[in-house]
């Protein structure tokens, strides 16, 4: 980050982490966190759920509030944009300070629930991980789709659908798949077709780590197999990288390009 | 100086900018105008750099600015027609951030802050200040750095008729100063008060471009740029259908 990205990004994370949303949000989740640790009893199990309300929780959350703060900033875009600032700053700016405020606005809620009784493990670190990689695939998307669509209203819409496909018609679609072609061998196929999804991906690699990946969803399980060799996981990362840099750079030449 | 040269621009089926060419000299005092859709918004956005031309060249200072160019925004102050800032943020922080951003000192935040007297706001956030306050603050973020260009789009619109009077003395003492000033408004007896020359624009084209003083020969009256502006429109819907006919002894661009 350059001098110029880092003076926007200051102001912006500044407006971001005083959103009272953002605020609600967090004290949402570790009112959650809490509950689970008081019904399950078990910190282990509360994590277990935790995690797969992240997986899903996560994008939906970032896409809404990203997408939110885009259209109802618009003509502050507008006005930073005239001064002497590049465009690539002010998106890279952008993007950095919604990515810093919403994991911590996640991870914060989560870490705290679990700091109230005292508890720290291994799972909170991995499933932080997992929630600031989501919120990085998917501020990217939602930026790069907001910078398209300057209608507020298709834009959320667009950004909802694919929330809603990478959250359960995905898997759904997999399973449709393999049903109709059950009498071929493809369960290649159908890990590589897992790996497409981010919320899928994310889902496995986290509940890998307490044995339930065969629980929670088709294309987790199917993926579960592939991820398991180092392989794997070098694979589960680069395509996670691929998730986060595709959509971020798309987004960066639209807005470039873009008519205010 | 602005000078554009030929801006054409089109969304779609329609032509924003249809071979737009006019210079704001430093100094003087421009006003756009024209109805609603001419294409004055997308004219100063083309000089902003929020929207980039199809064909044509737009020079500031002698230098061509090209369609990622924001070099020449250093010395630009642009104030919207209806300021929007975060609303989370304070009002010295917003300042502080225009500061921090351009990367020089204000030279005359203090006395702006006292003329439009926004003191008392200073400590609140953006979002919870009235519609007037808004616009004072948005005077104040783009006059404090003394830019030699300043492009105004309806910019006394929300302002209190004391604010609005100040408003007008510090553009034409900007002027004087120097300074290239491009005034967008639909106000036309506020035109009238202030610009030296006019860009009159209809349906992407400029219709007029010249002295002020010519323009207002144009009515009957011989008295108004508003009078002119109106009789011009309602000859030429007159004479609809037939072909646009410029007016006679103006500077025709």
């Amino acid at each position: 980050m350059n001098q110029s990205s880092f003076k926007v990004f200051k102001y912006e994370l500044l407006n971001t982490v005083r959103n009272r949303w953002l605020a609600v949000c967090s004290v949402l989740v570790f009112f959650v966190t809490v509950g689970f640790i008081k019904v399950s009893g078990d910190f282990d199990k509360a994590l277990l759920s935790m995690t797969s309300l992240s997986v899903v929780g996560v994008p939906l959350v970032t896409v809404l509030f990203s997408s939110l703060y885009w259209y109802y900033n618009d003509r502050f875009t507008q006005l930073l944009l005239t001064l002497p600032v590049k465009r690539q700053t002010l998106y890279v700016a952008r993007y950095l300070s919604h990515v810093g405020a919403l994991a911590l606005c996640w991870v914060g809620g989560v870490t705290l629930g679990f700091l109230v009784y005292l508890h720290f493990s291994a799972g909170i670190v991995l499933l932080s991980v997992l929630v600031c990689v989501l919120v990085c695939v998917f501020v990217a998307i939602t930026m790069a789709v907001c910078a398209k669509v300057s209608d507020r209203m298709k834009g959320m819409g667009l950004l909802f659908g694919l929330w809603l496909y990478f959250a359960l018609i995905h898997d759904g679609l997999i399973l449709l798949i393999l049903f109709a072609l059950r009498d071929y061998p493809l369960d290649s196929v159908s890990g590589a077709l897992g790996v497409l999804n981010p919320i899928g991906l994310a889902r496995v690699v986290s509940l890998m780590h307490y044995e339930s990946a065969m629980l929670l969803g088709h294309a987790g399980a199917l993926v579960r197999n592939l991820l398991t060799s180092s392989t794997g996981l070098v694979i589960a990362l680069a395509v996670g990288l691929v998730w986060v840099i595709v959509p971020a750079v798309i987004g960066l030449r639209i807005f470039q390009k873009k008519d205010f | 100086m602005i000078r554009l040269v030929d801006l054409k621009k089109s969304y779609a089926a329609v032509n924003a900018l249809n071979g737009v060419s006019a210079q704001v000299k430093p100094g003087s005092i421009t006003g756009i105008v024209g109805p609603n859709g001419c294409g004055k918004t997308t004219l100063i956005k083309c000089i902003l750099g929020l929207v980039v031309p199809d064909q044509g060249q737009i020079f500031v200072d002698g230098v061509e600015v090209h369609s990622r160019g924001w070099r020449h925004r250093e010395n630009l102050g642009y104030m919207p027609q209806n300021p929007e800032f975060p609303g989370n943020l304070r009002v010295n922080e917003l300042l502080e951030m225009m500061a921090d951003i351009r990367g020089v000192a204000p030279q005359s935040r203090s006395e702006l802050i006292d003329r439009f007297e926004v003191q008392p706001f200073l400590d609140r956030p953006f979002g919870t200040l009235s519609g007037g306050t808004k616009q004072k603050v948005a005077v104040v973020s783009a006059l404090m750095f003394n830019p030699k260009i300043i492009i105004l789009d309806e910019p006394t619109v929300g302002l209190d008729p004391v604010s609005a009077r100040r408003f007008k003395d510090l553009i034409k003492a900007r002027a004087a100063s120097g300074a290239a000033v491009l005034l967008v408004s639909h106000i036309l007896s506020e035109m009238d008060q202030l610009v030296d020359n006019m860009v009159f624009m209809l349906e992407g084209r400029v219709e007029f471009s010249g002295a002020a003083s010519d323009l207002r020969k144009l009515s009957e009256e011989g008295l108004s740029i508003e009078s002119a502006v109106i009789q011009f429109l309602e000859r030429r819907e007159q004479a609809l259908p037939s072909s646009r006919k410029p007016l006679s002894g103006e500077v025709r661009s």
